[in-house]
């Protein structure tokens, strides 16, 4: 199971047989702008952790 | 603890006759609190719930019905700049009456004192009830799932990127999670450290042409699935070539009935 930010075209993973299961939206609160750069981050840890 | 009465005409009297109790969950009842996620399908094991409640400390509150917990709101908090979400659960019988709201609410003022930025992870259910609190969208993050990948092929492609992926040593955890903090946005180490202590044969790390650090992945063990992440490059390729890594690494630890991915790619690498 991987949690992967829907703008990284990783084709390796639908080729390893992985389907999406549902998705999450990352949020925050009265901000806008992420707190990280999500151009080099692929897979989040886990909605429990950041 | 201190007994709360949730304002709220759905609770009625004569099933639920005793008071919800707000406090915050001890370390101890980590057992108990991870009925809540289970109970709701997810993926956490015991030692991720230790792991929450240590991190969360006094971010994280509860309320419990006859020595039972009915519902759980954490925050983490990194580098002191902003703090996490999570675990926002209600057991299927108090569903309904307003206590995931009622915690959440506390959370985000006690973490708003605190001066830290609030971030979570919402399901499109939890959106809706997060939205007109303030949260607002920043990207979106599909969650894929694969019963067994299939590596056969994609073993081929391997080592597509100009990087050095091996397995990361414990000795690197300080270095990778300073390369990690500009990047997740704050430091991190207690966090990597204790991924890296729960599924170490699946950790990588890959290094450039000069020894400095282009990407890493870590994984973890869940209650229904393997959780990957996170995964950490400075370009697609390599971002393939750590999953691929970890996959090979994960798969040779699990039985099968076919080839191992070992065997694969020693085969395409000409190794036997």
């Amino acid at each position: 199971m991987i949690d992967v930010l829907a703008r990284q075209q990783l084709a390796l993973l639908p080729e390893l047989g992985f389907v999406e299961q549902r998705g999450f939206s990352r949020m925050l609160l009265q901000r806008e702008q992420p707190l990280d750069q999500p151009d080099k981050l692929f897979a989040i840890t886990g909605p429990e952790l950041g | 603890m201190k007994d709360v009465k949730i304002s709220s005409a759905k609770i009625n009297p004569e099933r639920w006759p005793k008071p919800l109790q707000q406090r915050q969950p001890r370390l101890a009842e980590a057992e108990q609190l991870l009925a809540l996620s289970r109970q709701a399908g997810w993926n956490q094991t015991l030692a991720d719930w230790r792991l929450l409640l240590a991190s969360a400390g006094d971010n994280a509150l509860s309320l419990w019905h006859d020595e039972r917990p009915v519902a759980s709101a954490l925050a983490l908090s990194y580098g002191g700049r902003f703090a996490w979400i999570c675990m926002v659960l209600v057991t299927p019988d108090w569903r309904g009456q307003g206590l995931a709201t009622r915690l959440l609410r506390l959370l985000v003022e006690q973490l708003s004192r605190q001066g830290l930025i609030v971030g979570l992870d919402a399901t499109p259910a939890g959106r809706a009830v997060y939205q007109p609190l303030g949260f607002r969208d920043i990207y979106p993050i599909r969650r894929l799932i694969a019963a067994r990948p299939i590596l056969a092929d994609a073993a081929r492609q391997a080592l597509s990127s100009q990087h050095c992926v091996r397995p990361l040593q414990a000795t690197e955890l300080i270095e990778l999670a300073a390369w990690d903090a500009p990047l997740f946005g704050a430091e991190r180490y207690a966090l990597l450290q204790a991924l890296y202590a729960r599924l170490p044969h699946c950790a990588y790390i890959a290094r450039n042409a000069s020894g400095d650090i282009s990407g890493y992945v870590l994984g973890r063990d869940g209650q229904n699935a393997t959780q990957l992440g996170p995964l950490v490059a400075t370009d697609s390729a390599l971002a393939s070539d750590l999953l691929l890594a970890t996959l090979t690494a994960l798969n040779s630890t699990t039985p099968s009935t076919g080839p191992s991915i070992a065997q694969v790619l020693a085969q395409v690498l000409n190794l036997s």
